[in-house]
């Protein structure tokens, strides 16, 4: 008997003492590549710090952080609440045919930001309306994976109720036909690889099916996939919704589309910071584990784009990561397309009008549930109400 | 610092046993003292102050009142207990209530006083009610006065139960604090039910208080009646499993440092009566406030009426204690309108129900009682209500309680069982019988598979995966 209380006492203190002990002497890792992120270090001792209490919540993100066997507990954890029958776990519902799909409910929104980017970005979208006439701007709204891969949600499962969001801003709109949902459009081609599986944003190829709802709704013909000649650039992209779960799952494929028309590229990221003569950037995705980032390299405040297309117009976009892989459909439509990304745009908006004065139409692109999590639409514009 | 977390399992806890044990009987006091300030002043570095603050007036107290009752004069001796019921209730009201009142006055009178906004600093419910029950204690002759100002300290800064209980009346761990004797047996069951304690809090509480924080966060309109008794469900089995892990940790830290605290909870849910409840529910409490409120008020041998009114006062503090808002005063109020019911019909009226009739019924008036109890804002908990009880016009179930159910079944199902005792039966008395060595490899196992399984859960919670896309 006595053994046995020796035995429980050894285990315990066994396992907490040599966990610890482990955690402390093991050399610090600085980046996780499942998580993609620079982990926290071993804060510096600051007595300052210490009564403000900055101290101890990094000293605890730094042992949460660097806490041994830590994506093997993860997967553990995972697999357990998996086991238990959870149909989504870490936000991410797991489902058919290896797709994993964004989760998302009202506790991911605050509905006093949601509020106030619908009423901010209707009153730009008026004042564009006014400015340019309605058949100028284009507000276009891509639905979460969740609401249009219906059949690869796990039975019961739905995805966020977008509608009552595309509803309200389309009531503040002064001429509503501008707000483009393509949530149907999308739908009728879901057996086709229009998203990730791995990943929330769009295949280029569910941005050419966004694009011929585009050219429907503003009355051009749109070209025929046929026209675009396909070049996959990786077999093995594993995408931000993957990160949170590590299943195993199939990795993506990522493919381009090149115009079997060339056009004469150029591209000036942030006033000559970067210049490319391609709307693709394979450089950026040899080291880098984010593939999407082909699309225009990534997100950055303001890509200028020059097209030599011809068509003497010239596109203000407002716009967040799903733009990025429709801009390429777009291209031949428009002289130059300006696009702007709110979240990274520090200067003023009033300018940016100054700076480019022949601006004929304006589009705002967003993936909904991106767009009403977004704490920059509301205070951009916000700001540059106040300026006007 | 919270039980619940890497920092404490893994540097604070394997330190405090290290250098506890290493330490020779007389300065264990002296250590555990200086500990269980660390262990609050890490989230609250300024606050720590309050807590030296109580320590202080209630050691002063003590001595006084032992002073003047050795002399004979009760009447100072009653003045002195007053100053400390005054001082610490002055600090629970100012830094709990403040607003509270303020909000009150501006409401009632054309005054406009600013807020004060002071964030409540943790375990002060508990531990002004710790100190006070002391020098209450020892005025009545129910404890000795404690001269030894390290041990007092360590009595009121204890960290295994300062944060959230169990209220440890002084008289209960007055000997322990003098002389206690580590041992064993009393370690080895800490580090079960320490153990026990981290999962009901980590794998259970944690898990279903997702569901329920969703379910509450929902837009009113797209509530249906089946997720609004779902979100109910969700909150009645966290709190529990929330409450009591936290009490049981406490308890098991105590054992493993040579204290005896007493149970906090008896498997509340199994009630058969709302008075019962009440008896199973918090116990430590419940216990306060009979000694300390309802007793001296003169409890029921003063008439009907009067026994009434004095279990209003008791279930209005009893509320308040919860929280500074109107929904904790009517949750109270709630409860001791359901007791004297209870008390003054059902004890008269003599037909037998069977058990789990009475059981249902508990839990329906437990049930909607939580309801009450985890919206603060009114009129979003009179919403809520109302869909509970179909009276807002949303559907009676939809698609989103039906995938809550499917998704969150297994994890309902071992909660559910969890919070009855035929686990404890089971496991406890039939496959595991107390003393047999068969009891002792299968508690070492289960301890470090849950520990195991708790660790992952945390470390998963804190796991965070960078969204590229912001960036």
């Amino acid at each position: 008997m006595r053994f046995g209380k020796i035995l429980m006492i050894i285990t315990f203190c066994g396992a907490i003492g040599i966990s610890a002990l482990v955690s402390v002497l093991k050399p610090e890792t600085e980046f996780s590549e499942k998580e993609n992120r620079y982990l926290e270090t071993m804060p510096e001792l600051d007595v300052s710090d210490i009564l403000a209490g900055d101290f101890q919540k990094d000293y605890e993100a730094y042992i949460n952080d660097q806490f041994f066997l830590r994506d093997t507990l993860v997967d553990f954890s995972v697999g357990i609440q998996r086991g238990l029958g959870r149909r989504d776990v870490n936000g991410v519902y797991i489902g058919k045919d290896d797709y994993l799909l964004e989760r998302y409910t009202d506790e991911d929104f605050k509905q006093e930001l949601m509020e106030d980017n619908s009423y901010f970005l209707s009153v730009f979208l008026n004042r564009m309306i006014e400015n340019y006439g309605s058949g100028h701007v284009v507000c276009m709204m891509v639905p979460g994976k969740a609401n249009v891969l219906t059949e690869k949600l796990p039975s019961l499962a739905e995805g966020y109720h977008e509608d009552t969001v595309v509803s309200a801003l389309r009531d503040l709109l002064s001429a509503p036909e501008i707000l483009l949902d393509v949530t149907e459009q999308l739908k009728s081609h879901q057996e086709e690889y229009i998203y990730y599986r791995t990943d929330h944003h769009w295949t280029g190829l569910g941005a050419y099916y966004g694009y011929r709802a585009w050219a429907e709704h503003t009355g051009r013909t749109a070209r025929d996939m046929e026209y675009y000649q396909q070049e996959t650039v990786s077999e093995d992209f594993y995408g931000t919704t993957y990160n949170k779960v590590h299943l195993d799952v199939l990795p993506d494929s990522v493919t381009i589309y090149h115009p079997s028309e060339a056009l004469d590229i150029s591209v000036n990221k942030n006033d000559g910071e970067t210049i490319s003569d391609s709307l693709y950037f394979p450089e950026e995705i040899k080291e880098e584990s984010d593939k999407y980032r082909i699309f225009l390299g990534g997100n950055t405040a303001k890509i200028d784009i020059k097209t030599g297309a011809g068509t003497g117009r010239t596109l203000l976009l407002f716009k967040d990561s799903f733009a990025n892989s429709f801009v390429p459909f777009l291209a031949a439509d428009y002289d130059r397309i300006i696009m702007v990304d709110l979240r990274y745009y520090s200067d003023s908006l009033s300018g940016l009008f100054l700076q480019y004065p022949d601006i004929t139409d304006v589009m705002v692109l967003y993936n909904v549930e991106k767009f009403i999590e977004d704490d920059a639409v509301a205070s951009v514009l916000d700001a540059w109400l106040e300026e006007e | 610092m919270v039980f619940s977390s890497l920092l404490f399992l893994f540097r604070f806890l394997p330190l405090v046993l290290l250098v506890y044990f290493l330490a020779p009987g007389r300065v264990r006091n002296f250590i555990l003292f200086i500990f269980s300030l660390i262990f609050y002043a890490w989230g609250e570095p300024y606050y720590v102050v309050l807590i030296l603050l109580s320590t202080v007036i209630d050691y002063t107290a003590g001595r006084l009142v032992d002073k003047f009752l050795s002399q004979e004069n009760r009447k100072k001796a009653k003045w002195a207990v007053a100053g400390s019921v005054i001082m610490n209730l002055g600090l629970l009201g100012f830094f709990k209530y403040g607003d509270f009142l303020i909000n009150i006055v501006n409401a009632v009178t054309p005054l406009d006083i600013g807020l004060m906004e002071l964030a409540l600093p943790i375990g002060i419910s508990f531990y002004t009610f710790q100190t006070m029950s002391y020098t209450i204690d020892v005025y009545r002759g129910e404890a000795k006065v404690q001269k030894n100002f390290i041990a007092f300290g360590a009595y009121v800064a204890m960290f295994p139960q300062l944060i959230a209980g169990p209220i440890v009346r002084y008289q209960t761990i007055a000997e322990e604090l003098n002389a206690r004797k580590e041992n064993l047996n009393d370690f080895s069951k800490g580090i079960l039910k320490f153990i026990v304690g981290l999962g009901k809090k980590v794998l259970i509480a944690n898990q279903v208080g997702m569901v329920f924080s969703e379910i509450a966060a929902m837009q009113t309109d797209y509530l249906s009646t089946a997720s609004a008794w779902l979100g109910v469900a969700a909150f009645t089995l966290q709190i529990y499993f929330d409450f009591s892990g936290y009490s049981d940790m406490a308890i098991g830290l105590g054992l493993m440092l040579g204290f005896h605290f007493p149970e906090n909870f008896n498997y509340p849910y199994e009630s058969k009566s709302i008075t019962e409840f009440w008896r199973r529910w918090h116990i430590s409490l419940g216990t306060w406030f009979r000694e300390y409120v309802y007793i001296p008020l003169g409890g029921n041998k003063k008439g009907t009426g009067r026994q009434i009114l004095n279990l209003a006062v008791v279930w209005l503090l009893t509320g308040l204690w919860h929280g500074a808002s109107w929904n904790f005063v009517i949750w109270g109020l709630y409860y001791g309108i359901l007791l004297v019911l209870e008390k003054s019909l059902l004890g008269k009226c003599r037909i037998k129900l069977p058990g789990f009739v009475k059981r249902l019924y508990t839990l329906f008036f437990v049930m909607v009682g939580w309801a009450l109890f985890s919206i603060p804002d009114m009129a979003d908990g009179t919403g809520y209500l109302k869909t509970m009880f179909g009276l807002s016009g949303n559907g009676l179930a939809d698609r989103y309680a039906g995938y809550i159910v499917s998704s969150n079944w297994a994890v309902f199902l071992i909660a559910l069982a969890g919070s009855t005792s035929l686990m404890a039966k089971l496991c406890g008395q039939k496959l595991f019988p107390e003393n047999t060595a068969r009891r002792d490899v299968a508690a070492s196992v289960f301890s470090l598979g849950v520990l195991a399984v708790s660790v992952a859960f945390l470390v998963n919670a804190a796991y965070n995966p960078f969204l590229y896309f912001r960036f």
